[in-house]
């Protein structure tokens, strides 16, 4: 498979792996709030995600001379974090992945699209309920649908960064839609 | 022609995954069934709420902190 790059990308790449410390830096700018952002949805923790962002990007310097363009960065950057977060939990107790009920509104702070304030309640804990229902999907099923639907990679990327195959991303991401609608399937009856 | 109500297939045609044939198709069958038309709707209502989720922003001094670690590593150990 070939991946098309922008000449800037490709430059910046092509330089960071030449050593130039400036070009690095520019290429962790321009990844590292996707990587972070990633790692916040899938572990709903952001001390934690912070750690597993940084371990993510050194990694991605000390083993990009090994990135040879045939996985679109992005894929091959999200490789690592879910690798990194996959160690993680494998180290952790089940019972600390399964836990639910991570998100506080303090630390998320919910995007305003101006309603009344007794419709923005109403829609926060729509949002929540969500939330805390992708908290409890499987963590493939998570996983899939944080990498679709929130940090919008292509159906190619996802299968590079998880090294599934194309029909597994598609079952897995119909799956995990499937048992989020089957969750919020009453909160959104009740509105009607 | 679709016969059958496939969420599979409605999960595919929201991401446009479908191919040209299956999504003609599912076009038409979408026309004249009420339940998929329906679960093809929460699929989209989903994509656009979990769309919306908010990410923190990155800490500051993230990308320092990371060219530092790697200098660090990088420089042969100093005793
Ligand atoms: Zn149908």
């Amino acid at each position: 498979m070939t991946v098309e790059y922008t000449d800037e990308q490709y430059d910046l790449i092509k330089a960071s792996q030449a050593g130039d410390e400036k070009a690095m830096a520019r290429l962790l700018e321009s990844h590292a709030s996707s990587v972070y952002a990633f790692l916040c949805h899938l572990s709903s923790d952001a001390v934690l995600a912070e750690d597993l962002a940084q371990e993510t990007m050194l990694r991605c310097l000390q083993s990009l001379k090994y990135y040879e363009f045939r996985a679109p960065f992005r894929a091959w950057l999200f490789r690592i974090a879910v690798n990194l977060f996959r160690d993680h939990r494998r180290r952790m107790s089940v019972r600390r992945w399964t836990k639910s009920g991570l998100y506080d509104d303090e630390q998320f702070n919910l995007p305003s699209t101006d309603p009344g304030p007794h419709q923005q309640a109403e829609q926060r804990e729509r949002s929540q309920e969500l939330y805390r229902a992708l908290d409890q999907l499987s963590p493939p099923l998570r996983t899939v649908v944080i990498l679709r639907d929130i940090q919008e990679l292509s159906y190619e990327e996802i299968a590079q960064s998880l090294k599934w195959r194309m029909g597994t991303v598609k079952s897995r991401l119909f799956r995990a839609r499937k048992e989020l609608a089957d969750r919020m399937r009453p909160f959104w009856e009740e509105q009607k | 022609m679709i016969r059958s109500h496939s969420m599979k297939k409605l999960s595919l045609y929201a991401d446009g995954a479908l191919g040209k044939t299956a999504s003609r198709q599912m076009q038409q069958h979408l026309q004249s069934c009420p339940s998929c038309r329906l679960r093809l709707e929460e699929i989209m209502r989903l994509r656009r709420a979990l769309a919306a989720k908010p990410a923190h922003a990155l800490p500051a001094r993230f990308v320092r902190t990371v060219m530092g670690n790697y200098r660090a590593l990088q420089s042969p150990a100093t005793f």
